[in-house]
């Protein structure tokens, strides 16, 4: 038989996950990374005595050792799973609003219980939005694992719940079940991991990714999410993929409609029946294969979709512990209000910004940072659009600024975080950009938004024969599960491709 | 079973309205050029990974050190911060290597790098510069790098730099920027040189600290000549409080030799300088490994070790060459004409990194890596010495 061969492009997780699977079902697989380490977001930096986590806050989906979750079992059929170490994150999520602090563990009773105890008069309410959304969770987790005709004729009536959302925002939905606009604002508090406010996010999104948290916890990995790459790496290659790292693709060949394989940055052509992008698909078309090239339908496809927001980040090695600081808990949600689409006008400032989150790896892993000191990381999403404007000369001063703004509002937060901050980074949605090509630095790929949901994303399948998407803009969408899922989906359409071609 | 009609009614009027929206709203025929170009344009211009310069200048500061002037050959240069370093590329005799250099020009010349050089007998790269290059000569340098200068987010405003030899560089850069606009800075430099002679700058810096009350400068030399008067020693713990003496609220750089940074990194602890006070540049490799504290004492000086390195992709033709132990990997795998990645040289950036296949290698303690670097051995070829006979991936 005909060896069948296929090129990945881009060492981000939806690539990674894409390479792992096809190099452990028999694929030739060559995968281009134009970056030194793999991982894309998923990575870590060094400065000083201190290693930081990039971007992971919360990894979903894993679920404890007597019941693992979809991500930890996708996880394990990329042969990462045995080679990494899950540490669970005692709660959900921590929330400060103006008049109230609140912890939500994960478990549904849990939630319920905290939620309910903070507003009694709607425990009623809580539970039934609870349920729903536990419901919808249980028929995605049927709908993602259809895989025969016979599974997807039951979706209409299996899926009611799940298929009755996709009209839904999250306030729309919130507003059946509960009333209390605080309430609301402390129930969808996580919403920057999702790059929308309620007003404008996909209820379907909200409740498949809430719900993944609290049944199956969150958890961090030690020795960060670069780790996890590497375990990736370590897979393909035992699997016989190459894995090829300082050395990007810079052009897709196609033939007649047809992929015929690529040419990377050192000049070599590879050639492959199969190519799947985990570059995003906007960059694809424009640097990789050409506009000129791409059928104009599948443009306007890409017109339709918006990107998601970007982030802001402050990296703080500390020279005390963070208890010293009176941060117990893992990720603590900063809200100056409770309008959060006010929250979400102030992101396309440079800028103070009304809603962040504080992070303290050192919380699910103490070995974390040397003895005695923490890492602590500031958060905020914004729009990469301002970013793109600032003029090159003025990059640093605004940088500055905005950090120094964020750090004034954390210190009224972290009472002596300013005096004990060892070693700082800023990163903006221009450092996003540099390392991901990810356009105005999106976190989370096209945006969530009720005609970005999981359900309306562009499909795993590119415009041409053989090209592939597997990546946060498309199918299911970003984040770190999603992501993965995604090299899932895309390495799912090239089995069914092959096999169909012999 | 009445409630559920009417929200699963109430769901498909809401799926109504959004298959509306979806069909109006209206897909423009090209994609957005300018937005979705414009983020590489910007990066290109803040973070370029290579710039193409032309030697336009070289000016003798000392009889063994060289100012070269790089000027952009495009006219473009991205903007830094003083005190951060380029990586400059070249080939010497077919050899592909690279090292960074201190930008001693200020980021207010927005023209030209300068980068500052001083010859070493036996050093590879400064011995070509200083001894090989003219102007009109054309070299790569990277974008710059490195996190060695001022922040205004945590530091005081009152700076002490301990600089040693040639370290000066990055202090110069700063010294420069703050002549031209000082935002309430205050700085004391002490300078530590063999002899006078060795002193780059002088001149400069005299001349500022006559000139200007922020600037407070202390010659230290270890190896005075007979008669001199000045100020003899090391920077260590005495220096430094007779002549900076109240150490609280101020900031210290340290950049120099590695041995300096040493011997500064643990004075200042013992004065009870904070860790968060203290900020020292990345070293390079040290001058002697088999001095270092954990270098096997075993190791035959003369010995070499086998080195196997596998290219991806080029898996059927693997490379085997001979390395020191007393050298970075990294030297050993250029002089065998291998072009690896590189920019901080120094164990910091990653760049160089590679998978350790079999074998062990040294790397200085001081050396932070990742955890998954050691978790899943990859190594720093920068900063990693072999012991053994290795395999690389690469």
């Amino acid at each position: 038989m005909k060896e069948k061969r296929a090129v990945v492009v881009g060492a981000g997780l939806g690539g990674l996950t894409a390479a792992a699977l096809l190099a452990r079902n028999g694929f030739s697989v060559d995968l281009f990374e134009k970056n030194t380490t793999p991982g894309g977001y998923a990575c870590s930096f060094v400065r000083g005595r201190f290693e930081f986590e990039t971007s992971l806050h919360e990894l979903s989906g894993l679920g404890p050792p007597q019941n693992r979750g979809s991500c930890y079992r996708l996880l394990e059929g990329c042969g990462v799973a045995d080679k990494l170490t899950f540490l669970p994150i005692a709660d959900f999520y921590s929330s400060v609003f103006p008049d109230f602090r609140v912890t939500i563990p994960h478990g549904w009773e849990q939630a319920e219980e905290a939620y309910a105890k903070q507003f009694p008069g709607e425990r009623k309410g809580i539970k039934a939005l609870l349920n729903w959304m536990r419901n919808i969770f249980k028929e995605f987790e049927f709908v993602a694992s259809s895989e025969k005709i016979t599974d997807f004729i039951q979706i209409p009536a299996k899926a009611t719940n799940l298929l009755g959302t996709i009209g839904l925002t999250v306030e729309k939905a919130l507003s059946r079940e509960i009333t209390d606009p605080k309430l609301k604002a402390l129930f969808c508090d996580i919403w920057g991991y999702y790059g929308l406010p309620p007003s404008l996010l996909s209820f379907t999104l909200f409740a498949i990714a809430n719900a993944s948290y609290i049944q199956h916890g969150p958890h961090h990995i030690k020795g960060t999410s670069q780790a996890l790459a590497d375990a990736f790496v370590e897979s393909i290659r035992e699997a016989g993929g190459r894995v090829h790292l300082n050395n990007g693709v810079k052009k897709i060949l196609i033939d007649d409609m047809k992929v015929r394989g690529v040419v990377t940055e050192q000049g070599d052509e590879y050639l492959a029946d199969y190519v799947i992008c985990n570059v995003n698909p906007v960059t694809t078309c424009l640097e990789l294969i050409g506009t000129e090239n791409v059928p104009g339908k599948y443009l306007d496809s890409l017109c339709k979709q918006r990107h998601s927001l970007s982030t802001f980040n402050i990296y703080m090695g500390m020279d005390c512990p963070a208890t010293q600081l009176g941060l117990s808990g893992h990720e603590l949600f900063i809200n100056d209000g409770y309008d959060q689409d006010e929250h979400y006008r102030c992101t396309f400032k440079i800028g103070r910004q009304k809603y962040w989150v504080i992070t303290n790896y050192n919380h699910a892993d103490p070995e974390f940072s040397p003895p005695g000191t923490c890492v602590l990381v500031i958060t905020a999403v914004v729009d990469g659009l301002p970013w793109m404007r600032i003029p090159p000369d003025k990059y640093f001063d605004e940088k500055n600024r905005m950090a120094r703004e964020m750090l004034d509002a954390a210190e009224e937060v972290v009472v002596g975080l300013k005096e004990h901050i060892e070693v700082i980074e800023v990163s903006t949605p221009l450092t996003n950009i540099r390392y991901s090509s990810n356009p105005y630095g999106s976190i989370v790929g096209f945006d969530y938004s009720l005609l970005g949901s999981p359900v309306f994303k562009l499909s795993n399948r590119g415009p041409f024969k053989g090209l592939y998407f597997g990546s946060a803009w498309v199918r299911p969408g970003g984040g770190f599960e999603a992501a993965m899922s995604s090299g899932a989906l895309a390495f799912r359409e090239v089995l069914k491709d092959s096999k169909r071609s012999g | 079973m009445f409630k559920g009609i009417i929200k699963s009614t109430k769901n498909m009027l809401e799926l109504g309205a959004l298959i509306g929206k979806l069909a109006l709203r209206q897909p423009t025929s090209t994609i957005p050029e300018l937005d979705y170009s414009l983020g590489s344009d910007i990066i290109e211009k803040i973070h370029p990974e290579s710039i193409r310069v032309k030697v336009s200048k070289i000016i003798e500061e000392t009889s063994s050190t060289k100012t070269f002037r790089l000027m952009p050959v495009n006219g473009y240069l991205p903007p830094f911060r003083a005190g951060q370093y380029i990586s400059l590329k070249l080939e010497i005799n077919g050899v592909q290597t690279a090292r960074p250099y201190s930008i001693s020009s200020p980021p207010t010349n927005t023209g030209y790098f300068d980068i500052t050089v001083r010859f070493m007998p036996d050093g590879f790269v400064s011995r070509y510069l200083c001894e090989n290059v003219g102007v009109g000569d054309e070299f790569e340098i990277s974008g710059p790098a490195g996190s060695f200068h001022y922040e205004p987010l945590t530091d005081t405003k009152s700076l002490v730099f301990l600089a040693g030899g040639s370290g000066i560089t990055p202090f110069i850069s700063m010294i420069r920027e703050l002549r031209e606009k000082n935002p309430g800075i205050d700085v004391h430099l002490l300078y530590g040189n063999r002899t006078p002679d060795d002193m780059i700058f002088e001149e400069e810096l005299s001349e500022t600290a006559c000139q200007e009350d922020w600037f407070k400068m202390h010659i230290v030399i270890s190896e005075p000549p007979e008669g001199y008067t000045g100020y003899c020693g090391f920077l260590d713990s005495n220096t430094i409080s007779e002549t900076v003496g109240d150490l609280s609220g101020k900031t210290f750089y340290v950049c120099g030799p590695i041995a300096m940074h040493h011997l500064c990194g643990s004075e200042l602890d013992k004065l009870g300088v904070p860790s968060r006070r203290v900020k020292i540049e990345l070293a390079g490799p040290p001058a002697d490994i088999t001095q270092v504290a954990g270098y096997p004492p075993d190791i035959n000086p003369k010995e070499a070790f086998k080195v196997r390195v596998t290219f991806t992709g080029k898996e059927n033709s693997p490379i085997s060459l001979q390395a020191s132990p007393h050298e970075p990997l990294l030297n050993s795998l250029e002089r065998n004409r291998l072009k690896i990645n590189n920019l901080c040289r120094s164990g910091e950036c990653g760049f160089c990194r590679a998978k350790l296949v079999s074998g062990k290698v040294f790397v200085p303690p001081w050396v932070k890596m990742r955890a998954s670097d050691l978790m899943m051995s990859y190594i720093h070829p920068c900063i990693s010495y072999p012991i053994t006979d290795i395999e690389l991936l690469i």
